[in-house]
């Protein structure tokens, strides 16, 4: 079987995609030119670091560290979605609107670990997001009772 | 006013599948831990998450992640405990979509035990 693992990570971190479908995410709020540009920015600097760590673990031998790199990978952008979601929410509840760039942020995060997860069995997904939930759930606990912390 | 009409409250918890698929809006029914008992076509189109994959899942935590926070989960966790949840409100949602503004409404309706979420579309 061919070990296409980097070149599969790579695609899905194509520049021309990537901005193609960021456009579409922007284009859905009322964003300014300067938070259009920062969050277009982001996007690709994303993007870059995907293609990189593709780059970087090009191997056959290296299948298991890239396999573990993009499970780091995916709770990383699963982490920092979770985070642009109630960044956003909280400001609608608390200020009745949400800033443009939290969503979009929000999408964009995302965005991305969705495409991760279509280089991934089923399985594999649903441990990821079992693992995730449970992480969080644990840590929210942890820090609302540090006296119960392990 | 909620985008719920009385009439189709006043419905539950008899209402099932046709009736739910014949609203203009998401019809979630949910157990006290948030497992989805009945998933609505508009609310599976709108989510992008089919309805037999929906069904049986926990709609906080594993379908409608974006609603795993105090916001909504917390206060629906704590509706249930007080047995009176009728709340409404705007949100957004990002997780796997465009920025989507929504308007939720949760309600447990005491009689039946029966809770229940409804999603609509939003103008900002």
């Amino acid at each position: 079987m061919t070990y296409d693992l980097p070149q599969r990570l790579s695609h899905i971190a194509d520049v021309d995609v990537v901005s193609a479908d960021t456009s579409a995410f922007i284009t859905a709020v009322d964003i300014d030119d300067a938070a259009r540009t920062l969050v277009q920015h982001e996007a690709h600097c994303a993007a870059l670091q995907i293609r990189t760590l593709a780059d970087a673990m090009c191997d056959p031998d290296d299948a298991e560290e890239l396999y573990g790199a993009l499970a780091s990978l995916w709770l990383e952008l699963r982490l920092q979605w979770q985070r642009h979601n109630d960044v956003a929410n909280y400001d609608l509840m608390r200020h009745g609107e949400a800033k443009p760039i939290d969503l979009v942020r929000g999408s964009i995060s995302s965005y991305y670990f969705q495409r991760i997860e279509s280089l991934l069995q089923p399985d594999q997904i649903q441990c990821l997001n079992q693992r995730a939930l449970s992480l969080i759930d644990s840590l929210r606990h942890s820090m609302s009772h540090p006296d119960e912390a392990v | 006013m909620s985008f719920v009409a009385p009439q189709f409250i006043s419905k539950i918890p008899a209402i099932d599948r046709s009736a739910a698929d014949a609203q203009p809006y998401g019809v979630v029914q949910v157990d006290d831990q948030g497992v989805i008992k009945l998933y609505n076509k508009w609310e599976s189109e709108m989510a992008g998450v089919p309805i037999s994959v929906a069904e049986g899942s926990n709609f906080f935590t594993q379908v409608a992640a974006c609603t795993n926070n105090r916001l909504v989960y917390g206060k629906f966790k704590d509706g249930v405990a007080r047995n009176d949840l009728d709340t409404e409100f705007n949100y957004t949602f990002t997780y796997k979509m465009k920025p989507t503004n929504v308007r939720i409404r949760m309600l447990r309706h005491t009689p039946s035990g029966s809770n229940w979420v409804f999603v609509s579309m939003r103008v900002a």
